[in-house]
């Protein structure tokens, strides 16, 4: 019974959307509304409660009260207050007078993600990106590979020349390598559209699927 | 030419109708277009193969609903692979709703491994160690959301036990068997055969590259189509295995495995789609066109 009343209000939440596609309508409203509150009141209870706050937080701090199995014998983490208390700072963000007592943990968090990431960036994305970007533009005995690295690497240096805005893009070397890159670039957004097209017909097709399989069982 | 340029101004909803039925009427007759494996699908097809049995993998869901369709399949696929071969899952999710989605994924692999069980033990085609029925805390876990991305990440490679002492349930990790290792050692991020990410957007597979000096563990992704082109960079770089992109990317990993599921199913609907596509973006470049030569010849 309860599996036939979800699959029935999924069905009609599901049409309410659809229903935008004709005109803006009081049924594709509510949907939206409805999905921002729920979505609001399942992260709050759900998620960052019950999977986030009370395992990595309560049950650490009061073991006895929240943790379970052998962990609920385990001494109190009391270090674990700080982060806790930095993340309560946080609340202040709905006083208009001492919102400023949140930026203490914004700051914290932000500056371990940026030294985090410019630190990883570097060594995961940069690195090996050029490093496969140099190749032998000849493979012996293998003309498809050699004409694979030969476009890879004139496509990353005339994109390369593209980005590099100190200059005009004119003159017969640097404005030709220019218009190169334009070209990479132009078949780059088409490929990235082709495959987002693809991406939201994939999305349709599960919708249907929903509609017609689980909801009228005719396919 | 007048034609082309009376359907240029053919109103919106006309092209809506047109897809939706080139979506709905191959699913009503049951189309079926053959699927033919790519290099990245077999890539991590392979990889998965030569893991040996009892291999803990780590499968992180970072995706919601507005993406299962396309990951879903991939993950209920691979996670399918994994009971035959008698690996064990182990889901988290850098996304909130990334243990609803494993979840799911889970239940719905654990009942496609159990009805074709026989069949496939039949055929030989599962692991010497492999039961009828996959048990939860002994075969597969879910161990639900965590936030941070690559500080999640980067948690797990200094104390894989430290970001989960509960799955997602509450129940105490510290006893299940999945996390037990035969020398007493404590569970670590080196006991994983391969992090696998199903990737929506930010925070997914490329909280793992980032981190890949500290946990250096073969990685492959399960990705959106829109995010294809992006992550394709790392398999040329060698930093991913393998990858399934979209549905068409888990209609191929089906096939490997022998399995008819939603990727396969979509991919009547989809090719048709996409032709339907292609001949509205024809059709609109010719509209285009012939109204230049039209204002030139009025000009």
């Amino acid at each position: 019974m309860t599996s036939m009343l979800s699959i029935w209000v999924g069905a009609f939440i599901t049409l309410c959307c659809f229903s935008f596609l004709y005109r803006d309508n009081p049924f594709y409203r509510f949907a939206e509304h409805l999905f921002v509150g729920v979505s609001a009141g399942y992260y709050f209870s759900v998620i960052s409660f019950h999977q986030v706050l009370k395992p990595n937080l309560l049950a650490k701090i009061m073991p006895m009260q929240f943790a379970t199995g052998s962990a609920a014998t385990t001494p109190p983490e009391y270090m674990l207050l700080i982060p806790g208390f930095m993340g309560l700072l946080m609340l202040f963000r709905f006083s208009a007078n001492y919102s400023w007592v949140s930026r203490f943990t914004v700051a914290f968090v932000m500056g371990v993600s940026t030294g985090l990431a410019i630190v990883y960036s570097a060594q995961q994305y940069l690195i090996p990106q050029v490093a496969k970007a140099i190749r032998p533009i000849v493979v012996a005995g293998d003309f498809f590979q050699s004409f694979s690295n030969l476009v890879l690497v004139v496509g990353s240096v005339a994109c390369l020349f593209y980005f590099f805005f100190s200059t005009e893009h004119r003159g017969p070397i640097y404005g030709n390598i220019s218009k190169v890159g334009i070209w990479y670039l132009m078949l780059s957004f088409g490929a990235a559209f082709g495959a987002t097209v693809m991406g939201r017909i994939s999305l349709l097709i599960g919708r249907f699927s929903f509609l017609l399989h689980d909801w009228l069982g005719i396919v | 030419m007048e034609l082309f340029i009376k359907l240029k101004n053919l109103d919106r909803r006309w092209v809506f109708l047109c897809v939706a039925l080139s979506v709905v009427l191959p699913m009503i007759f049951k189309m079926d277009f053959p699927v033919f494996p790519g290099k990245n699908v077999e890539g991590l097809f392979n990889f998965m193969e030569k893991l040996p049995e009892g291999t803990r993998c780590f499968l992180s869901f970072d995706f919601d609903p507005a993406s299962e369709p396309e990951l879903g399949p991939s993950a209920i696929a691979i996670i399918t692979h994994m009971f035959r071969k008698n690996l064990k899952p182990m889901c988290g999710g850098n996304w909130p709703l990334g243990g609803e989605m494993a979840e799911a994924a889970l239940s719905k692999a654990a009942s496609v491994y159990k009805s074709t069980f026989e069949e496939m033990k039949a055929a030989g085609k599962l692991a010497a160690g492999c039961k009828p029925v996959v048990e939860r805390g002994v075969d597969f876990v879910n161990l639900g959301y965590k936030p941070g991305a690559i500080i999640h990440v980067k948690a797990l490679c200094s104390d894989f036990m430290g970001p989960y002492p509960q799955d997602r349930d509450g129940n105490s990790t510290k006893e299940m068997p999945i996390f037990m290792n035969h020398d007493g050692r404590k569970f670590e991020m080196s006991d994983v055969g391969i992090i696998i990410s199903f990737t929506a957007g930010t925070g997914g597979i490329e909280s793992f590259i980032s981190v890949a000096g500290d946990h250096k563990r073969p990685m492959a992704a399960g990705c959106t189509s829109v995010n294809i082109p992006r992550f394709v960079t790392y398999l040329q770089t060698g930093q991913l295995v393998g990858m399934t992109g979209g549905l068409p990317g888990a209609a191929e990993y089906e096939a490997l495995i022998g399995f008819f599921g939603k990727g396969r199913e979509g991919m009547a609907p989809q090719s048709i789609a996409h032709l339907i596509i292609m001949l509205f973006i024809i059709i609109g470049n010719i509209a285009y066109i012939a109204e230049q030569r039209k204002a030139k010849k009025k000009a």
